[in-house]
């Protein structure tokens, strides 16, 4: 019985036993490999389809008042209070649709993206930049009915500045603010202590909440006031309901002081897998998803019922994503040493297969469609024996022969921990660290739960981690990049650059776009080169938006408007299109 | 037998204490706190400054021993005041009003359902053990218990939600758009509609354990002398089996049911997930993930509750359904 | 989670009234070894019982040579003048540096008509990355499909197996352990100690056990596959416990066991050497299912995000990764696979487990 065995196994391993191949074999095999076809494209697929862009037409024709817009949310809100929660979705519902700002910027202008009226009719800057006055409309009301006036707009700057409310985010823009005047029912004045170049941006971001909503409430019981759970506000759409785990419902004001909405309702329904999403969509009970995975909207590409019935649109907002390097880990304290891990990356490689293309290579910590980015700077680009190098010009090689480089006996060894949720990322660390086992460096890949990553993040306690910045149009580098945010502060990489420093409070003070947008590529070129971050890519939003939607466009700021948004009558299913 | 009850009910103190303690030690042990699940979601490049930050630990008392706090949230209990959730303001007692009764219908009915079909499967496998049928029957409800849920809701959704194949199931919540607009009896149907594929879902692995626990019971009680003697006395077949030895080999399946209820009321998270169902399973998961504690302890505590109470009225069941024993002194 | 299998306790033979016996009549109860092999002859009576522990074993032969079975080194290997033998067995840092920077593509390069190597079957290892080749269909190059980042199928199922049935086993090990020592102690000494132990049972038992895992897996520092075991193997005591404890129950008031006390016998002794080994039969049984069950929580909890950590291949971690993308790429090798080599196993262990108890049972 043993022989039996030992015998069938002698066997197995002569069987396996094979030889090496001449040139000419290898030569045929390669042949041979190039012939595989590659896929054909069906004839039905037409160029907007395929690029990822709205056909002319969209916009077309008199818009008709009526019918519901579906829109796909992929995870659901805590609140729909803007002021105390930070969420993108949060913001894409409430912000200009329910609750108004004083101003706003106009989406559809690219790329200036000027400043329009909203609660504000018109406003004046005094020459020395100190005083802002806002003379606001008139015969607004909230939704309930009560009159708007510059009471609720000192009540809600009030609010942010209370220590108490959960407004952080928002009060620091109101460092310098020295006072706010009320000089009568529609008038509001800034006075700040210095001037403040992006004022007027910030005012553009905050919601002007009710004041007679929050009577009786006091200090922190603002944060979990009901108003956060059904918000009041000025804007083309009403809050209606929220049903939990369900979806959010507001419906039109036909009471709007502006261009009234046409929809009737907005449903914001929340899908949070993918694959539920797909069968919603081929069923058409979504109208509008803009949270396809790169895998989805590529697969999509080919399935008829879907092109029947939608548009495939990809467009781009602000962000991009990058690995994190905690500079204060001796391992990672040499800017060559990072220079030469981003070198070993081959981001081009993992955004063709992985990302199927869809992404960009990103090469520029804003965002890059501004001028604060130039197109021909890049970051240290993929080569690793140009990495090898600088890495054994560092004194940096195997010295105890257990496979990993080392230096003063330090092994290069480092863990990058990720959240849990993006498989992509996951994924492309691991052909990353494949790469880089093969050059005697060795990284492990930690995945952890969400408010566990951050709270390590925030600790700097990590060596090193992914994730991705979600940007204004022009932002303020100083809570990223200055040193001084280095504790306390969103500077998780712990990078102290005092030239950096001192542009980032130039800044501050220069009020010429231009000038500022030069001062930004500067920054930039300054950090990039220091590797503290090795940037990845700016993700697309990959959208399906259904046919029967006319008026829609997208932005890089707010994606689409739902108040533009009108719906076809004509519009049948496998027909007119 | 009061006596008994009696007993029983004030051990639970006890057990819930303990219960209750090692969860909120667990759950405040864990690293992350609600300040950074705060941030969650699209980090803003924008910081939330340490101010706040220590205002907000002040607010949920997070800096003080954890004894104290401990204490506190029991000295709320006792006053049956389970909380709010920090993040969103709500009582934690009305989010769990609001999601246990879903889970309960859905995991009651699969209950429901398995014991319809696991206990006359059970009988039928013992009575013909051995055959080819229970031979069958067996593999086929083994195969069924190794089925990872999340692997056949997979499944089900791409091959019977629409799409490319089959459109026979819907794929999400337990309501469709504009169920607002339908008859009483087509809400019935449209949530029955909606509840199916869930209860199945829910269900069908713990077929395998009910039949066969059904199965080894029969086998039990009908080698036992009684049913001997019944036969010798010559009742048919069908009496034997359906009267004397089903009614008894039922007791195993009360206490079997006891022990179901936990996982009911938690182990649905990953039903819950992928047809995107508002209840328990999924309102402790996100609690987790949101460090939620008042949340998490509050769903601790009611879960406990249950259990135990299903637990006792299982004993007292079995005690009626089983002369031979009685919770009296011993 | 599933709920435990309850096994029912051996009967003893009654004594026959009247009779003198110079020794105690009761069943000797520390099992014969033809006691065993009846047992055996009993299991394999049954065609089923015998193929489903044909196909554990199976399993179990392909965690133990995984790396012969699957690896992108060979088993032998001559290049370029030099043999190596057994590269496949060590890890990617500790092979020569000729041959730690090639892919199994570069390999198959390198070798010129000089060389020769035997290779693996399957000539591919669990980790190896191949973003040209991802989400491919069953091919001759990849017998059962690569997933997402190229990485071979069918390697990632042979080295998963060691990964779930070492966490199965080690899991259910541990709380087999834990049940015993805690049963024991408990259905021995009684009073207080059981009384206890007996608290301890029953908030366990109510406790939700699946987010006790969840939490635990959350707070450590760096959860990894022996934290999993660790865990698993932490919530599945009570059933064992509970069993022992009636054992030694019963078995406690047996004459025998006052015999043996009046010879010299130590508590310990009597516990050690004649009641355990009588209960462990319906132990074993317990464990098999639990073996089952604990494959089974593994990829739930990889599915939840709470699983083996990357780049580990677990069939937890391939069937999440097919949930995430078998509906959008129809990538249906993803699932099927590794859901019918998961399906079988635990089919297979629960099998086994019920045919042993049926074995077990002498009066069926």
């Amino acid at each position: 019985m043993i022989r039996a065995v030992g015998m069938v196994l002698l066997a197995a391993l002569a069987a396996g036993c094979t030889r090496g191949r001449t040139d000419e074999q290898k030569a045929a095999d390669r042949r041979a490999e190039l012939a595989r076809a590659a896929p054909t494209i069906p004839a039905w697929i037409d160029e907007p389809w395929r690029e990822g862009f709205f056909p002319p037409g969209v916009d077309e024709g008199d818009p008709v008042p009526g019918g519901t817009l579906t829109v796909r949310v992929r995870s659901e809100p805590g609140s729909l209070g803007y002021l105390i929660e930070s969420d993108w979705w949060l913001s894409r519902i409430v912000l200009h649709d329910v609750n108004e700002s004083l101003i706003r910027t106009d989406p559809r202008r690219h790329p200036e993206y000027p400043f329009i009226p909203e609660l504000a009719e018109r406003w004046e800057e005094s020459p020395d930049r100190l005083r802002h006055v806002f003379h606001l409309r008139k015969g607004v009301r909230w939704h309930d009915g009560a009159p708007f006036s510059a009471r609720d707009v000192k009540f809600t700057i009030d609010r942010i500045l209370d220590p108490t409310v959960r407004a952080a985010r928002h009060a620091n823009s109101f460092v310098d603010l020295e006072a706010l005047e009320t000089p009568d029912d529609h008038t509001v004045v800034f006075r700040w202590r210095k001037p403040y170049v992006w004022a007027l941006a910030k005012l553009a971001e905050i919601p002007i909440y009710p004041a007679h909503a929050f009577a009786g409430i006091e200090g922190a019981d603002f944060n979990t006031a009901p108003f956060m759970r059904a918000p009041i506000g000025t804007g083309p759409f009403r809050f209606e309901s929220w049903t939990d785990k369900k979806e959010i419902v507001l419906a039109r004001n036909d009471d709007y002081w502006g261009e009234k909405a046409h929809v009737d309702r907005v449903v914001y329904r929340f899908v949070s897998e993918a694959n539920v999403a797909q069968q919603l969509l081929m069923r058409g009970e979504i109208d509008i998803d803009i949270d396809l995975t790169s895998e989805q909207y590529v697969q999509v590409a080919q399935e008829r019922k879907l092109f029947d019935r939608y548009h495939r649109v990809k467009y781009f907002d602000a962000n991009y994503g990058f690995i994190n390097w905690n500079t204060d880990r001796p391992v990672l304290s040499d800017p060559a040493v990072r220079n030469a891990l981003t070198m070993l990356l081959d981001r081009e490689k993992i955004r063709t297969t992985l990302l199927a293309g869809l992404d960009r290579t990103a090469n520029c910590i804003f965002y890059f469609d501004s001028p604060a980015c130039d197109p021909e700077f890049e970051q240290v680009p993929y080569d690793p024996p140009a990495a090898l190098r600088l890495l054994a010009e560092r004194g940096w090689a195997d010295r105890d022969g257990d496979g990993v480089l080392d230096k003063d006996g330090l092994p290069l060894r480092f863990t990058v921990s990720i959240p849990s949720g993006n498989q992509w990322v996951e994924q492309a660390l691991l052909v990353y660290r494949q790469t880089l086992t093969r050059v005697g460096i060795e990284m492990e890949v930690q995945k952890l739960e969400w408010s566990v990553f951050l709270a390590r993040l925030r600790g700097r306690e990590l060596d090193a981690g992914v994730l991705a910045w979600v940007m204004d149009l022009e932002s303020d580098p100083y809570t990223l990049w200055h040193s001084s945010q280095v504790e306390g502060g969103s500077n998780y990489t712990g990078y102290r650059n005092p030239e950096v420093d001192a542009l980032i409070e130039e800044l501050r003070g220069e009020f010429s776009r231009d000038a500022r947008m030069a001062i930004l590529r500067r920054i930039n070129r300054m950090v990039v080169r220091d590797n503290p971050q090795t940037l990845l890519f700016h993700k697309p939003r990959r959208a399906l938006v259904h046919r029967r939607l006319k008026g829609i466009y997208v932005s890089p700021i707010e994606s689409f408007q739902a108040r533009d948004v009108w719906i076809d009558p004509e519009w049948r299913d496998g027909g007119g299109r | 037998m009061g006596s008994y009850v009696a007993r029983r009910l004030l051990v639970m103190f006890p057990t819930l204490l303990g219960i209750t303690f090692v969860t909120f030690l667990l759950v405040h042990l864990a690293p992350g706190d609600p300040v950074s699940a705060a941030m969650g979601g699209d980090l803003r490049a924008d910081a939330i400054s340490s101010q706040a930050i220590e205002h907000f630990r002040k607010e949920m008392r997070l800096d003080e021993p954890l004894l104290v706090q401990y204490g506190i949230w029991l000295g709320k209990l006792a006053s049956l005041d389970l909380g709010t959730s920090w993040r969103t303001g709500r009582g934690v007692g009305e989010q769990i009003a609001e999601r246990l009764p879903v889970t309960v219908a859905l995991g009651g009915s699969a209950m429901v359902l398995v014991y319809l079909i696991g206990i006359p499967l059970g009988v039928a496998s013992a009575v013909r053990r051995g055959s080819l049928g229970d031979r069958a029957t067996t593999v086929v409800l083994f195969v069924l218990y190794s089925l990872p849920s999340f692997w056949v809701g997979t499944l089900a959704i791409l091959f019977l939600g629409g799409g490319r194949y089959l459109d026979w199931i819907p794929v999400q919540g337990l309501r469709s758009p504009g169920w607002e607009s339908l008859s009483a009896m087509g809400r019935l149907r449209d949530l029955v509609w909606h509840a199916v594929t869930p209860v199945v879902m829910l269900g069908y692995a713990s077929l395998a354990s009910v039949s066969r626990y059904m199965r080894t019971g029969m086998l039990d009680v009908i080698r036992q002398d009684y049913v001997r003697t019944a036969r010798a006395k010559g009742l048919s077949e069908r009496v034997v089996v359906y009267k004397h030895a089903l009614r008894n080999s039922l007791i195993p399946i009360l206490s079997h049911l006891g022990t179901m209820v936990p996982f009911l009321l938690g182990g649905t998270v990953i039903v819950e997930r992928i047809f995107g169902i508002p209840g328990m399973g999924l309102l402790m998961f996100e609690a987790i993930l949101a460090r939620d504690y008042s949340l998490i302890m509050g769903i601790t505590t009611v879960t406990a509750m249950l259990t135990m109470l299903a637990l006792l009225v299982t004993d007292l069941l079995y005690a009626a359904v089983d002369p031979r024993i009685s919770y009296g002194k011993k | 989670m599933r709920a435990g299998a309850k096994i029912a306790a051996p009967e003893q033979h009654p004594v026959h009234a009247g009779a003198e016996p110079p020794v105690p009549a009761t069943k000797e109860p520390k099992r014969q070894a033809s006691q065993w092999r009846a047992i055996w002859r009993r299991f394999a009576k049954g065609r089923l019982n015998v193929a489903a522990l044909v196909v554990v074993l199976v399993f179990a032969l392909l965690a133990v040579f995984a790396d012969f079975l699957a690896s992108d080194m060979p088993i032998v290997l001559h290049l370029d003048g030099k043999t190596h033998v057994l590269p496949n067995l060590r890890s990617e840092t500790s092979r020569p540096p000729e041959l730690r920077r090639l892919d199994p593509e570069g390999l198959w390069e390198a070798m010129g008509p000089e060389d020769w190597a035997i290779f693996t079957p399957v000539r591919r290892g669990p980790y190896d990355v191949d973003l040209l080749a991802r989400l491919e269909p069953p091919s001759s190059r990849h017998w059962l499909g690569t997933d997402a980042i190229g990485r071979d199928v069918l390697a990632r199922i042979i080295h998963g197996t060691r990964i779930s049935l070492s966490v199965g086993v080690v899991a259910v090990g541990l709380y087999v352990l834990i049940g015993i020592i805690l049963g024991a102690l408990a259905g021995y000494y009684g009073g207080k100690i059981d009384l206890i132990v007996s608290r301890l049972i029953e908030v366990k038992m109510v406790f939700p056990t699946f987010f006790l895992i969840l939490t635990i897996m959350g707070i450590v520092e760096r959860p990894t596959i022996w934290h999993l075991m660790l865990v698993i193997g932490f919530t599945g005591w009570p059933g064992v416990a509970r069993l022992i404890r009636g054992e030694i129950l019963r078995v406690r008031e047996l004459d025998y066991v006052a015999a043996v006390r009046a010879l010299g016998g130590s508590d310990a002794r009597i516990v050690l050497r004649h009641v355990i080994p009588n209960s462990i039969a319906p132990v074993f049984v317990a464990a098999t299912f639990g073996l089952a069950g604990a494959i089974l929580v593994e990829s739930a909890l990889s599915f939840l995000g709470f699983g083996t950590p990357p780049p580990t291949a677990s069939w937890g971690e391939l069937l999440t990764q097919a949930y995430e993308h078998a509906v959008t790429s129809g990538a249906w090798w993803l699932t099927v696979f590794p859901g019918a080599a998961l399906f079988l196993t635990v089919t297979s262990y629960n099998l086994v487990g019920e045919g042993l108890r049926d074995a077990l049972d002498p009066r069926l």
